[in-house]
């Protein structure tokens, strides 16, 4: 298992690559640098890969992730308009683990607890989500998986890219 | 029964030769290429291995490379122009034998073989590329030589190329027609430009080693920005059109619901193919349900809303050339990973990469993940490692080619 400061320069390596061949993707962005890296893990806890930022004015416009063995999985862009830069995310996980608790708390049913947030990836990595798990009486209740998009909810230890034939 | 040349044709000086590797594996540092990045910014042993020909001439200058005390590898570069590329390999590690103890143990065979006469040995020869022997000659009345393997110390006993697989002795540069040496010369003469380019524009390149911290600073001084250069990666992503300089042409759609990946993907497809939809409509004509879409009901959406001009059809089987194979011909293509569907637009692979190694290659992948309804705010485009994911399918969507 890599540690992020190691995740952070496999990043680098790569984003160096991209810009020095003049790749397409970043062309007409300012230059990005790697940021801190933010650890993903399976929905079960177990550690998965580093999502690392790239930045350009403060925002998160893309992000590397890195398995751990240094290894480069994916390396691209999280925001689209470049004349819109301010528009981009603030932070690679698109939300905070705040505004995410903060979601959350407002599906929570009557003698719910909810869980801190974590950033997990829900199904195969890349499909990334804050996962606040809810207690009742002690015991798991739901996965509240918690994007930017919304909140969605189901029974907790359900894992979903397990039924076959089926995407 | 090759014959041997009294004088070398289009010799490549040691310094020159040392220059095109310096370039090449630097070049491979700084572009970032996997397998490159650790040791390979050290010393280059200037003093190569010398590498005949079974013809005699000098065929390749093996360059050691070295970080401190530790050999990182080595670069066979080219000696001869005719060989049409400066560097023909760049191998990890060190040498697999030991020069010194191969000349003794050629020697040994070949006192076996001929007990009663001096012999003396020559050179270095690569018999049968990349297979390399030590050239032992007999003095005498009647000269002649023999060629001891330096693995294993056996005689070469078979020649020329036309002999089946295996230890037969040919001359690398006599079975390269003679009708192709003109284009070998014209190639190494435009690295040969390449290389003068680089002596102008990134001194730094022939630097005999760097500190830590010129490294650092040195990266992006050594990326080829000439002309001339040899483009590190290929790579292609889908266009408009096949004429003229057509523009990029692939959109981006976050998926509206969790479950909509592969809706999502579906019209990104359906729109390159300029059949727009709105994602709920492709959910219903693919059947979607509370979990996600069938690999069926995928099939049957891109032919019901093509009105049966597309068809689709999925292959279990993924694999890289096929993925290529579709974008090449200019078409996306679905690509599917445990229980997620993206769509795939373009692909990129290195073009220079350590021997006996698979050179690394990406898919450009447009992921409608994470969800939004706002389908113009999520989602991300990225270059993916084709070999550090799990591919389970691709859904092909082409246009019909029969009548309907």
């Amino acid at each position: 298992m890599i540690d992020a400061q190691a995740a952070r320069e496999a990043a680098a390596g790569a984003l160096a690559s991209l810009l020095a061949e003049r790749d397409a993707l970043f062309a007409s962005w300012p230059e990005p640098v790697v940021g801190a890296p933010v650890k993903v893990t399976r929905v079960t806890g177990a550690h998965s890969y580093w999502l690392v930022p790239l930045e350009a004015a403060n925002r998160a416009i893309g992000a590397a992730r890195i398995d751990s063995a240094s290894r480069v999985l994916t390396i691209g862009l999280i925001c689209r308009e470049t004349r819109r830069i301010e528009d981009c995310p603030r932070v690679v996980t698109l939300l905070t683990a705040e505004e995410a608790a903060a979601k959350a708390r407002a599906v929570l049913e009557p003698g719910e607890e909810a869980l801190p947030p974590r950033f997990v990836h829900d199904g195969p990595p890349g499909r990334e989500a804050w996962l606040v798990e809810t207690r009742r009486e002690g015991r798991p209740a739901r996965w509240i998986m918690v994007t930017p998009g919304g909140t969605t909810a189901r029974r907790a230890g359900e894992e979903i890219g397990r039924e076959p034939g089926v995407e | 029964m090759t014959l041997r040349r009294k004088q070398p044709r289009a010799l490549v000086e040691r310094a020159h030769a040392l220059a095109h590797a310096q370039m090449a594996v630097r070049r491979a540092w700084a572009g970032g290429i996997e397998d490159m990045q650790q040791g390979w910014t050290g010393e280059f042993n200037p003093d190569p291995l010398i590498i005949h020909d079974l013809n005699g001439e000098p065929l390749f200058y093996e360059f050691s490379v070295f970080d401190g005390e530790r050999e990182v590898g080595r670069v066979k570069a080219a000696a001869s122009r005719l060989v049409g590329s400066p560097v023909v390999t760049i191998e990890r590690g060190p040498r697999a034998w030991d020069p010194a103890k191969a000349t003794k143990l050629a020697l040994q065979a070949a006192k076996k073989a001929n007990p009663r006469r001096a012999a003396k040995a020559k050179e270095f020869v690569c018999y049968s590329y990349p297979k390399i022997g030590v050239r032992v000659e007999f003095a005498g009345e009647r000269p002649s030589s023999i060629i001891v393997d330096v693995a294993d110390g056996s005689i070469v006993q078979s020649f020329g190329d036309d002999e089946i697989d295996g230890q037969t002795a040919w001359s690398f540069l006599e079975a390269r027609s003679e009708c192709g040496s003109a284009g070998r010369l014209c190639r190494f003469e435009e690295f040969d430009r390449e290389l003068e380019a680089a002596r102008k524009s990134s001194k730094d390149m022939f630097a005999t080693a760097f500190t830590a911290r010129e490294l650092v600073a040195v990266r992006s001084r050594l990326t080829p920005v000439s002309a001339y250069a040899v483009a590190l990666y290929s790579s292609r992503v889908l266009k408009y059109g096949p004429r003229c300089s057509p523009h990029d042409c692939f959109a981006l759609y976050a998926q509206q619901t969790n479950v909509y990946c592969a809706v999502a993907t579906g019209q990104m497809i359906l729109d390159f193919y300029r059949r727009p939809f709105d994602q709920t409509a492709i959910a219903a004509a693919m059947g979607t349900g509370a979990t996600g879409t069938s690999f069926a009901g995928q099939e049957t959406g891109y032919e019901t809303l093509s009105n049966g001009c597309l068809d689709a059809w999925h292959d279990f089987s993924a694999d890289w050339t096929e993925a290529k194979a579709e974008i090449d011909a200019n078409r996306p293509l679905k690509s599917g990973i445990p229980g997620h569907a993206r769509a795939c637009a373009g692909w990129k692979r290195q073009n220079f990469f350590l021997l006996h190694s698979t050179p690394q290659r990406w898919l450009k992948i447009y992921d409608p993940w994470p969800w939004n309804a706002d389908l113009c705010a999520g989602g991300a485009v990225y270059w993916e490692d084709w070999d550090a994911v799990t591919h389970t399918n691709w859904c092909f969507v082409r246009h019909r080619t029969d009548t309907h």
